[in-house]
């Protein structure tokens, strides 16, 4: 008992590590492959913690090779923008001006009920009343009323010097309309650090080193 | 405050009921492996008859414990000490000297092997 009692304790001690190392404070913060890197770390933990007959190292180092590959995979995904898409993918819009995007619905295995339940969760309880609402990469949906919305919505149409393909879509513009709005204020694309756009082409943006 | 006193309670009763289990374990074990020992000097005597009385008795006594060891211990521990018991009753009965020694110099081994897997040490935690 007593030895079972003291794995168990060393063994919350390392997830509790792992688990701060990994940075996240905020279960509704993490993406679905975060996810999975907790549920097997957990399962993992699990099997010392209970079997006597593992050793506990069979336990941590997996455990510590996650954490290894949960800190490249971040690293990449800061890094690159292509692997932050193929693991993270995009934003997609849900519903634009009161209507829903049945196409993108179903891609996203979402039924009503579930874009219902969210909607109704910020305080809107028709879907008419919604100017967007845009599904993140994290699960979460934003939701955008109407009555909130004055003019049109601004989105970000280039991170870090990388252009937003997805947000482009959902405003309705291709990549000439974007590259003429550059080419109109003489800027690279590269040198900007965020830009955001509206339907109404308000452009605004943000040099990367801090000029705007 | 009061998390504090719960939380001291349960390490409190969970060292407390550990160190306990420890005890009743290597007692219980104590007194099986100074029967092996007796039952042992028995055939050395060359009294079967003897020996083969303890050993049903060291049987039954077995069936007791495995009751209690069941609750604190791992199966497949005392399906190990049950198998070697097996073969030294059937060695006593038998009446084959060497091979009933034998077999309970594994019973004992056995036993110990078992009480030392519960006790708190490294090589038991890591």
């Amino acid at each position: 008992m007593l030895v079972v009692f003291v794995r168990a304790l060393i063994l919350f001690l390392v997830l509790f590590v792992v688990i701060r190392l990994m940075g996240k404070s905020e279960l509704s913060q993490i993406q679905p492959f975060e996810f999975i890197i907790i549920v097997v770390i957990a399962d993992l933990a699990t099997g010392p913690m209970s079997d006597r007959n593992m050793t506990m190292l069979h336990g941590i180092i997996p455990i510590l090779a996650l954490l290894f590959m949960y800190m490249i995979l971040n690293f990449l995904l800061k890094t690159n923008k292509k692997i932050q898409t193929m693991v993270s993918g995009n934003p997609v819009l849900l519903i634009a001006n009161g209507k829903i995007i049945e196409e993108e619905m179903r891609k996203q295995s979402y039924v009503i009920e579930d874009i219902m339940s969210q909607i109704r969760s910020k305080g809107i309880f028709k879907i008419q009343d919604v100017a967007y609402a845009i599904l993140e990469t994290d699960g979460e949906l934003s939701v955008i009323d109407k009555k909130e919305i004055t003019g049109s919505i601004p989105l970000n149409v280039i991170n870090d010097g990388e252009r937003l393909e997805g947000n482009l879509e959902i405003l309705k513009m291709t990549d000439d309309d974007l590259n003429k709005i550059l080419k109109s204020k003489n800027i690279e694309e590269q040198n900007i650090l965020v830009a955001t756009l509206d339907e109404n082409n308000k452009f605004l943006y943000q040099k990367k080193g801090g000029g705007n | 405050m009061k998390q504090i006193v719960i939380l001291i309670t349960v390490f409190v009763i969970v060292v407390i009921a550990g160190t306990w289990e420890l005890s009743y374990i290597k007692d219980s074990s104590n007194m099986f492996l100074s029967d092996i020992s007796d039952i042992k000097q028995i055939i050395e005597r060359d009294d079967y008859e003897d020996a083969q009385k303890q050993a049903k008795q060291l049987k039954e006594t077995w069936l007791d414990i495995r009751k209690s060891w069941s609750v604190l211990m791992d199966d497949s521990h005392m399906d190990n000490i049950e198998e070697k018991l097996i073969s030294f009753v059937h060695y006593v009965h038998s009446e084959e000297e060497s091979k009933a020694k034998h077999s309970a110099e594994s019973l004992a081994n056995a036993i110990k092997q078992s009480i030392n897997f519960q006790e708190l040490k490294p090589e038991n935690i890591f």
